[in-house]
């Protein structure tokens, strides 16, 4: 039987990411391409070509026997940055069409760095996706349960429209008041819309977030508006020529929370692919842990600017359902993954009345990049200090295909080392302390405050950075294990997740029921939410899915605010079954927030409903070898070189070892060094690193450690 | 040893930590701290403490889960010393974390010999003469021991709901005194040595309409001090206890060293704010007034309230929140980049509360209504605000009157159309604008500086809760107070009952005709906002015929007999037939509007911010539809500045006396220091003009120009007369030569004009560098003074 491929494309800043896995073996065929600003679609297929190489097959070939296409991509996140996507017009129920420049009264300090937010003349209110000028609003009011105060004005619907147009407005966000309990007057105006201009896309509110809070459904309908025209004739694009290459299997997108969702789908709601970049890597994680065998994961992606950081609790990815995006508040499902301003390229600078050293949250960017890449810049990074301290070796970076000058980098080191009153190569030790010590600070509140003890979850690192800085990080929380999941593939690893993420679609209903609970009502807006579920799966067909329902009851504690999901079980909603769904969520409540934090008294309240999708594929098979675990030989010892360690306040002859030439079982003793074509792995004294089964490093890292004095 | 009778006058008068603690013998304090503590274990920790003070915040959130916590933030938490000196707050309500080192005090002083301070204790308080805006605004707080020595204190504050008092939640706008609002505790061991007090928690929570709740919150605040005391712990164990006590005092000594640089750049003198606030009871249609002045001497700020009225009605608060007050506006102004290290500021500051006055009111004086304190608050930011104004790089840290400023209340009660009962509180008053900058307009919808975020929380949260529909939250285009930079806009919102059997709405809070927006360098006021109501409408008609008024103009024309709300009555009827409309503060506005740029109100025009009308009247520019007529505004300038002295009021004393150039150091933006014949004089920064001599009040040398408020614009602005007994104008210090706007007040039109700045003599001045040059610092202590 011919093998079946699961194949994932990422499109990131610098390369577009192509793995491509056999079904069958496990094996793993890479792809690389730079990526083309000007036409993503470009890169997207040269990436494929690319791992179509390695298989052997001519591209169509390949496709013909994918049973499995995953692309995530950042048009969408792109045109945000750029604010280059559409110029939207908004029509709003009659009074609330400001809603997304009043944003809440707090805009202002919406997820901008503290420093921002305590010195009020440097900050600013959102900018807005959409002109003042470009809101309309309409004669038409729902209240709380749905029913119609004043009747939809559908001339003053179509004229708004077309005033909108004529002026030169390309997209249209509708949001009304109430309309995610009762979809009529925006379906309603949704359907005017298009029998009038049916090219122009149109984006109603309760489609794409359909949550109670009018600013933030708002503003998420706005931004899905903005990207919409460009994601439509990217996805089409690419859709068109897959099919046309002998793709049978549908083309699918990576979306936010994790799963993918089909061309149709990603049109209608390109505002899911936001921020889904990082979301590859954690899925992939989940996926590979799970084969591992290490339930419970932090991972962390060291890369330029930033540390990202998400938790994996037994197998499952956390998820939140609200995001901050430049100082927008939207309601977006996505997987958890936080940033802190700690990367490479993060300056190291002096606060002048305390004289102290501070790190981040600024960047010295790709270009001119840090000061040892001789592009000018001459503010000391952490990369400077990598090159200092003898981490990086200037002849080897990125595969020697980058040349560093370590003079530049000690000169930059030394403008923060002189009011310091250290060596260069003591600052550069105190830039990594700085660091590695805002990396721990975001990881244990992202673990510690949650009542999560993060001594019980490993240490995933990716990223540029992940093996230089994982192994202090990881003993400073008392996590017992860094993994460097498969060297070999890290550099894919984002498509490595796409390929194999399952089909993901949810659908919702915002719903008010309080104890005791009225049962009739709730299987009613249960039935209609599995309807449309069920129609959704004929839609797409299951191809090689397994499809599997899961029902859902967002629910919360009268007088208190936080949500939390319980599980409706299966079969006929009874008194019973909600009983059930109390209890689930009263467990899962006690769990989240702490035993006795629920106000029991004020009773339950179900403020929505939800049908969730999943469509699993068949799960490519990693095989684990037997393992026997001894020190790696001595040939695959490059020449030693001299790193200064601070546990030992000086420079040490230290092992530099190739670690493409690593195999199974391959145990070496830190202080050293491995090297790999894009990373540094970097075993600190007193740990020891081992390759196992799969092909992963694993550090094991000593209770307490040199470095926590 | 704490005297009975010290204690009980501390509780009667308000407490104020005194520079040196009495600490008895029987309680070890952990002093050694290793300041010279390494640059990089300092940065390391120093972020380690910040990020610990937001996880605690995290914690009381999750647990909690209480609106008034997630949504309206109205909560805060602190890192404190042995002595309760405050390292670190968090970025929610400000002066909540500026009462804490009172609060720890006052325990160590009082508690520690007879109740004690032990590992494994928290103690609760919400009594508002030790240090708490007011009753709900509950304190929990924990000390940290190492070896049997007191270290450290965490330290948090919630807002709970409900602590009883005579009308739910606690903000009586008719009390009189104390006893009309929750009892309040002084601080009460609730945990000793890690055991419940059964007997403190019945009694804290019998007092609340929602004990479980109140419960809950309890249990919250608790569990975020042991997640914070176990963060603090294990850093003394894995750096050591002296590293980290050294750390903090370096955090405290780093912002003290900022602060005080800052503050020595400004010329040694006097600042002093006088204004009037009215609504101290229903019906009350009184003018009372409330002073603040700063003396500067070297590095050091002395604050005084002498002057202000005696306390009344339901508007005081009490010296310790007059303090945290100050320190609140203190911190954005002088100390924005030190994250919230409250101690490093107050070691700059001492304190005379003149006892007994409305900011400082004695007990039982009613203070359970929050108004005091935001007044205090606006009052402080004003104050300091023209002090750094004399130095121009620091002026750029100039944030203009914001939200809130006149705080006014909108809660709602009734019942449902099930028969249940309801009260709740909209925060639409809590909305509005960020003041002007110095250099740039202020923020839409930016908020104030009480807390870092003003939420609203959304309409329909607020639907899903009230029987009311919002007929609209609109922005006020344009609404921001006039300047060579605009203050920040704010919104306005409508209501009519739904779907109820009857409810109520209160136009509670000061009376905003008396707005206390001031503008600043001579910019215009901020309104501070109006509510508006009708009953007995048509609205249900218009309704049905599928109309939805949803402008301010549009509600006026289906109810022309609508009007000003009744000042603070709390159940204005809000049926299914009646509206009520609630405008909150603007930002005020900074510096001449005559020297805004003209392609600036060009936007303004073309964005519907500013009407044609006013870009003539107020900021002489001749704009069309097209773009901005620069000669003709040149000449309609120079027209505007003459009728300006052509109108006033009040001229001074002819005077030529003109200077070439006048120094650096300014006194405000707009009047600096210069020297004529030998002589030094205060003098129009725009022109030179000799406005008075070095310690006289310029505003005598200046034009004055009166303008009745609702006169600005009848929109935004309401005649004081119809909410007090006297008429209110907008007074425009002028210089009497170029005309230049130099200064405002919004008094009555025959008030004299109060001396806002007073140089000391250049000669004392001299002395006083002099003494410092030697390092002769004048004797002070180095914490608060507890004076007269």
């Amino acid at each position: 039987m011919e093998s079946q491929y699961f194949v994932g494309v990422d499109i990131g800043g610098t390369f577009a990411d192509c793995a491509v896995i056999d079904g069958a073996s496990g094996d793993v065929f890479v792809g690389k391409a730079p990526t083309t600003p000007d036409d993503y679609t470009a890169c997207f297929f040269a990436a494929l070509e690319s791992a179509a190489r390695g298989t052997g097959l001519s591209l169509s070939e390949m496709l013909g026997r994918t049973t499995r296409l995953g692309h995530g991509t950042t048009v969408g996140t792109n045109a945000l940055v750029a604010r280059d996507g559409a110029r939207v017009g908004l029509i709003a129920t009659k009074g609330h069409g400001a809603a997304i420049f009043i944003a809440d009264n707090a805009s202002r300090g919406a997820g901008v760095p503290v420093a921002q937010l305590l010195h009020y003349p440097s900050s600013y209110a959102l900018r807005p996706f959409v002109a003042r000028a470009d809101v309309r609003e309409i004669n038409e009011r729902l209240d709380r349960d749905g029913d119609v105060v004043v009747e939809l004005d559908e001339d003053g619907v179509v004229a708004a429209a077309e005033s909108l147009i004529e002026s030169g407005v390309e997209s249209l966000a509708v949001c009304f008041l109430w309309s995610f309990v009762n979809r009529m007057h925006e379906q309603r105006a949704l359907e005017l819309i298009r029998e009038r201009f049916p090219d122009v896309p149109v984006c109603v509110s309760s489609d794409i977030a359909a949550h109670i809070g009018e600013y933030p459904r708002m503003a998420t309908t706005i931004l899905n508006a903005y990207i919409s025209p460009k994601m439509r004739s990217y996805a089409t694009e690419i859709d068109t020529r897959v099919r046309d290459l002998g793709l049978r299997s549908p083309l699918m997108f990576m979306q936010a929370d994790g799963g993918l969702a089909t061309v149709d789908e990603i049109i209608r709601r390109p505002i899911d692919t936001l921020n889904s970049g990082p979301v590859g890597g954690v899925r992939a994680a989940a996926e590979y842990a799970g084969v591992a065998g290490d339930e419970s994961v932090i991972t962390t992606d060291v890369g330029g600017t930033t540390l990202d950081v998400s938790v994996i609790t037994d197998g499952s990815v956390t998820l939140a359902n609200s995001t901050m995006w430049q100082q927008h508040v939207l309601m977006l499902n996505h997987v958890d993954v936080q940033s802190v301003g700690a990367g490479g390229g993060s300056v190291a600078w002096i606060e002048a009345t305390s004289n102290t050293l501070r790190v981040g949250p600024h960047s010295v960017g790709a270009d001119p990049g840090p000061a040892c890449y001789g592009r000018g810049n001459t503010l000391p990074s952490v990369t400077d200090a990598d090159v200092v301290l003898g981490f990086l070796d200037p002849e080897r970076f990125f595969g020697g295909q980058l040349q560093l000058d370590r003079d530049l980098a000690e000169a930059a080191i030394q403008t923060v080392a002189e009011p310091l009153g250290l060596s260069v190569e003591q600052a550069a030790a105190a830039i990594h302390q700085v660091a590695d010590a805002k990396m721990s600070d975001l990881m244990r509140s992202m673990t510690v405050r949650q009542g999560i003890d993060p001594r019980r979850y490993a240490v995933y690192g990716f990223g540029g950075g992940g093996g230089t800085h994982a192994s202090v990080y990881a003993q400073s929380l008392g996590c017992k294990e860094v993994i460097i999941p498969r060297a070999d593939i890290a550099s894919v690893w984002s498509a490595l997740g796409i390929s194999v993420a399952d089909l993901t679609q949810s659908f919702r209903r915002p719903v008010l029921l309080r104890e005791p609970f009225d049962v009739q009502l709730a299987a009613q807006q249960l039935g209609e939410l599995e309807r449309r579920a069920k129609e959704y799966v004929e839609r797409i067909g299951a191809h090689a899915e397994d499809i599997e329902i899961r029902r859902h009851a967002a629910c919360k504690y009268g007088m208190q605010v936080f949500e939390v999901v319980a599980d409706i079980p299966p079969g006929e909603i009874t008194p019973d079954s909600l009983a059930r769904m109390s209890a689930d969520f009263e467990r899962r409540y006690a769990t989240t927030f702490g035993e006795d934090a629920g106000y029991r008294q004020a009773g339950i309240v179900i403020t929505a409903f939800s049908v969730d999708i999943i469509g699993r594929v068949a799960k490519p098979q990693f095989e684990s070898a037997e393992t026997q675990y001894r020190d790696a030989a001595a040939s695959k010892r490059r020449s030693d070189r001299q790193v200064y360690w601070r546990e030992f306040g000086s420079r040490r002859d230290t092992a530099v070892w190739d670690g493409e030439q690593f195999e199974v079982g391959d145990r070496i003793a830190g202080p050293a060094i491995a090297e790999y074509p894009h990373t540094t792995l970097v075993i600190r004294p007193g740990m020891e690193m081992r390759v196992d089964g799969l092909g992963s490093l694993r550090i094991a890292v000593p209770d307490t450690g040199v470095d926590t004095k | 040893m704490s005297q009975y009778s010290e204690r009980i006058r501390s509780l009667r008068e308000g407490y104020l930590p005194p520079s040196e603690l009495d600490v008895p013998a029987s309680l070890a304090l952990h002093r050694a701290g290793d300041e010279d503590v390494d640059a990089v274990t300092y940065e390391v920790l120093r972020s380690r403490l910040w990020s610990i003070n937001l996880d605690h915040q995290e914690i009381i959130r999750r647990m909690s889960g209480s609106g008034v916590t997630v949504y309206a933030d109205d909560f805060n938490t602190a890192i404190a010393t042995e002595t309760g000196e405050g390292v670190v707050f968090g970025p929610s309500m400000q002066f909540f974390a500026g009462c804490a080192d009172a609060v720890i005090a006052w325990t160590i002083e009082h508690r520690a010999e007879t109740v004690g301070i032990r590992p494994g204790d928290v103690f609760i308080q919400d009594d508002p003469w030790v240090g708490t805006n007011h009753a709900m605004d509950t304190a929990a707080y924990a000390p940290v021991f190492v070896d049997g020595r007191l270290f450290c204190w965490v330290y948090n504050v919630v807002h709970q709901q409900d602590l009883g008092g005579v009308e739910p939640g606690g903000f009586v706008q008719q009390a009189s005194d104390t006893f009309w609002e929750p009892t309040v505790f002084p601080p009460t061991k609730l945990i000793d040595q890690g055991v419940w007090r059964d007997d403190v928690v019945d009694a804290w929570i019998r007092r609340s309409r929602i004990p479980e709740m109140c419960q809950l919150e309890v249990k919250s605040q608790v569990a975020g001090l042991r997640f914070a005391a176990a963060a603090i712990e294990r850093i003394n164990s894995e750096y050591g206890p002296e590293t980290l006590k050294g750390v903090m005092r370096r955090m405290i000594t780093t912002t003290e060293k900022a602060v005080k640089n800052r503050i020595r750049s400004i010329p040694d003198g006097t600042w002093r704010d006088e204004r009037y606030i009215a609504g101290a009871l229903p019906e009350d249609r009184g003018l009372y007034k409330l002073v603040l002045s700063v003396r500067k001497a070297g590095d050091t700020l002395t604050f005084s309230n002498e002057g202000t009225d005696p306390s009344t009605g339901a508007f005081n608060t009490t010296a310790p929140v007059w303090r945290a007050a100050i320190l609140n506006a203190a911190m954005p102004l002088l100390a924005y980049d030190q994250y919230l290290c409250g101690a490093g500021v107050l070691r700059c500051m001492e304190f005379e509360p003149s006892y007994g006055s409305i900011t400082t009111a004695r007990w039982p004086a009613a203070v359970g209504t929050s108004l005091g304190t935001i007044l205090a608050v606006t009052q402080a930011q004003h104050l300091i605000n023209k002090l750094i104004s004399s130095v121009p790089e620091m002026a750029r840290n100039i944030i203009g009157a914001s939200a809130v400023h006149t705080q006014a209340y909108t809660q709602v009660f009734g019942t449902h159309a099930n028969g249940e009962a309801y009260a709740n509180f909209p925060f639409d008053c809590g909305g509005g604008g960020t003041g002007a900058f110095a250099f740039r307009d202020g923020i839409h919808h930016g908020g104030g500086i009480i807390s870092t975020r003003l939420k609203l929380g959304n309409v329909e949260e607020w639907e899903q809760a009230i029987p009311f529909l919002y007929l609209y939250r609109r922005e006020v285009l344009g609404g921001g107070g006039h300047g060579k930079w605009r203050g920040g806009t704010s919104l306005v919102s409508a209501w009519t009952g739904h779907k109820l059997r009857e409810g109520f709405i209160s136009s509670g809070g000061l009376l905003q005709s008396v707005t206390q927006g001031h503008g600043i360098s001579g910019g215009y006021p901020g309104s501070g906002g109006a509510f508006w109501s009708a009953l007995d409408t048509s609205i249900r008609d218009a309704f049905d015929s599928g109309v939805l008024p949803g402008t301010p103009e549009e509600l006026r024309a289906i109810a022309p007999h609508g009007g000003l709300a009744p000042s603070k009555k709390f159940n204005n009827r809000l049926g299914e037939s009646d509206l009520f409309e609630m405008k909150p503060s603007f930002g005020a506005g900074h510096g001449d509007p005559l020297e805004r740029d003209l392609e600036l109100i060009w936007e303004d025009v073309r964005d519907g911010q500013l009407s044609s009308t006013h870009a003539r009247e107020i900021y002489g520019a001749v704009v069309d539809a097209e773009s901005v007529d620069h000669d003709a505004s040149s000449e309609l300038r120079l027209a505007t500045r003459r009728r300006r002295l052509e109108i006033a009021a009040r001229r001074p004393a002819e005077t030529s006396a003109r200077v070439e150039e006048t120094n650096d150091q300014g006194v405000t933006e707009t009047v600096a220091l210069a020297v004529l014949d030998g002589t030094e004089v205060l003098a129009c920064v725009g022109c030179g003009q000799v406005l008075c001599g070095r310690r006289d009040n310029y505003r005598d040398g200046c034009a004055w120009v009166h303008t009745a408020l609702n006169e600005l614009d009848p929109d935004l602005f309401t005649s004081t007369v119809n909410q007090v007994d006297v008429e209110m104008v907008l007074r425009q210090y002028v210089c009497p030569s170029c005309a230049r706007l130099i200064d405002t007040d919004i008094c009555p039109a025959d008030d004299p004009a109060y001396q806002d700045v007073a140089l000391v003599e250049s000669s004392e001045r001299e002395m006083s560098e002099a003494m410092a040059a030697v390092g002769a610092e004048p004797v002070r202590s180095p914490r608060a003074s507890s004076a007269t």
